[in-house]
């Protein structure tokens, strides 16, 4: 089984996460002060609800581990990142294409408000991979190139037992 | 705790609850409809009430008394199906009156009406208002009548900030139409700006009453049924009327922004565009002055 840091798979996501929300954020800040959408409340619940849990989740994760100190070098699935990274990918692109259609129909806050149907059931998807990642237990077998290399065994003590 | 015995539940107690559940729904409709019956035998608000026949034919010695003031629609922005003529034999929708607060107005020259002549009656003034509408591209229109006059209404249209009508099919759509975009300035523009639909009515009334409007404004709703309750033709008695030096002929621009489709929309008050404006960008003032 082909597996991968799960450190760096963490932060691959973080990045991902983190990267594209603050993007939206900043998108929908200067729409919000340019006066793009009438009700402010429908936008910003709708950036709520569709952007913000899975970098809240994922930050939780990251802030934990650095208050628990030197983390154990655990593995994960490399097929298991895969599949949460394209997710999560495909998701934040449908995302950030919600917010740059808006111009193209004229009118943006239906937009944002109807893309609640196909947008759940993406992040649904997301949330279920997110979940399996996290919460998968370390791979025990390391086939990958960048695995660490194995602890040498110790060697037995010299004159032991004698 | 111990329950009182009539606290106790009793074994019928659930049957009985169901009954007055199934009845309470037949007892509410039952006092509806009766309402509703009281409703309409008792003279509506704004209504003369009904004479007896024996009442109304009985012969009497003393003068009559003077007829009851006309009383005024409803100050809601609808219009109130009633006959606009004691003897017209045609029914015609009467406008609100006052008329509910337009965006702006404006006084339309007599002799654009009157073509100069100085005989005219209303129905050639309607004709030539009517005219006018239809150079301009407005298609249907509505009529109501107006103390001592009449009132024709456009059909709701979109327009630009500006107040020039938007292109066709979007003119006369309901629904916010997306900005043109030729190219990246214009969809960088478009994203970081607002599109709101601006939806336009404007009512012609001949009267010889001054105009002071309700301060109430009109809603789009109500300024988009107004085509709809509006007759598609003056009454032969309302058009036989002489336009008399009295009458004025005043434009009534209702302005309209509705951010999205999700939000209500409200009124402009006022127009940041002059009612003579929005006649001229709309063609209307031109065909007023077109030579007939």
């Amino acid at each position: 089984m082909s597996t991968i840091a799960k450190s760096r798979a963490r932060q691959n996501l973080a990045r991902l996460w983190l990267s594209a929300a603050a993007l939206v954020f900043v998108l929908l800040l200067v729409q919000s002060l340019r006066g793009v959408y009438p009700d402010l409340s429908a936008s910003w619940g709708w950036f709520s609800s569709m952007v913000l849990p899975a970098p809240a989740l994922i930050l939780g994760v990251l802030v934990n581990e650095a208050a628990r100190g030197r983390p154990a070098p655990a593995r994960v699935d490399r097929f298991v990142y895969h599949v949460t990274f394209g997710l999560s990918g495909l998701y934040l692109a449908a995302v950030l294409l919600t917010l740059l259609w808006g111009p193209l129909t004229g009118d943006a806050l239906s937009l944002l408000v109807t893309s609640n149907t196909y947008l759940g059931i993406l992040q649904s998807l997301v949330a279920a991979a997110l979940g399996v990642f996290f919460a998968a237990k370390p791979a025990e077998d390391d086939a990958a190139g960048d695995a660490q290399p194995p602890v040498p065994a110790r060697p037995a003590a010299v004159g032991a037992g004698e | 705790m111990q329950l009182r015995p009539s606290a106790r539940r009793h074994p019928r107690a659930p049957v009985a609850v169901a009954a007055c559940r199934r009845a309470l729904p037949l007892g509410l409709l039952a006092f509806c409809a009766a309402c509703g019956r009281a409703s309409e035998q008792a003279p509506a608000a704004g209504e003369p009430a009904a004479v007896p026949p024996e009442t109304a034919h009985a012969p009497s010695t003393e003068p009559p008394p003077p007829p009851p003031p006309t009383p005024g629609p409803p100050r809601n922005g609808a219009p109130t199906r009633r006959p606009a003529m004691a003897n017209g034999g045609e029914e015609i929708a009467r406008f609100p009156w006052p008329p509910p607060r337009p965006s702006d107005l404006v006084r339309i020259p007599s002799e654009l009406v009157t073509g100069g002549r100085a005989e005219v009656r209303l129905g050639e003034a309607a004709g030539r208002l009517e005219r006018a509408f239809t150079d301009a591209g407005y298609g249907r229109l509505g009529y109501y009548s107006a103390p001592d006059g009449f009132v024709l209404v456009s059909r709701m249209e979109q327009i630009r900030d500006d107040g020039t009508p938007r292109e066709l099919p979007v003119r006369w759509s309901a629904d916010i139409a997306p900005p043109r975009l030729f190219g990246l300035s214009d969809y960088l523009r478009a994203l970081f700006s607002a599109n709101p639909g601006r939806y336009r009515v404007i009512a012609f009334v001949v009267t010889t009453r001054a105009i002071r409007p309700d301060a109430e404004p009109a809603t789009r709703e109500q300024a988009a049924e107004w085509l709809d309750a509006g007759a598609d033709a003056l009454p032969a008695p309302l058009a036989a009327q002489s336009y008399t030096p009295a009458h004025r002929t005043t434009a009534l621009v209702y302005e309209f922004v509705r951010p999205s489709s999700r939000v209500a929309a409200e009124q402009v008050r006022p127009s940041r565009t002059l009612a003579r404006t929005h006649l001229e960008r709309a063609g209307l003032w031109a065909a007023l002055e077109a030579p007939r």
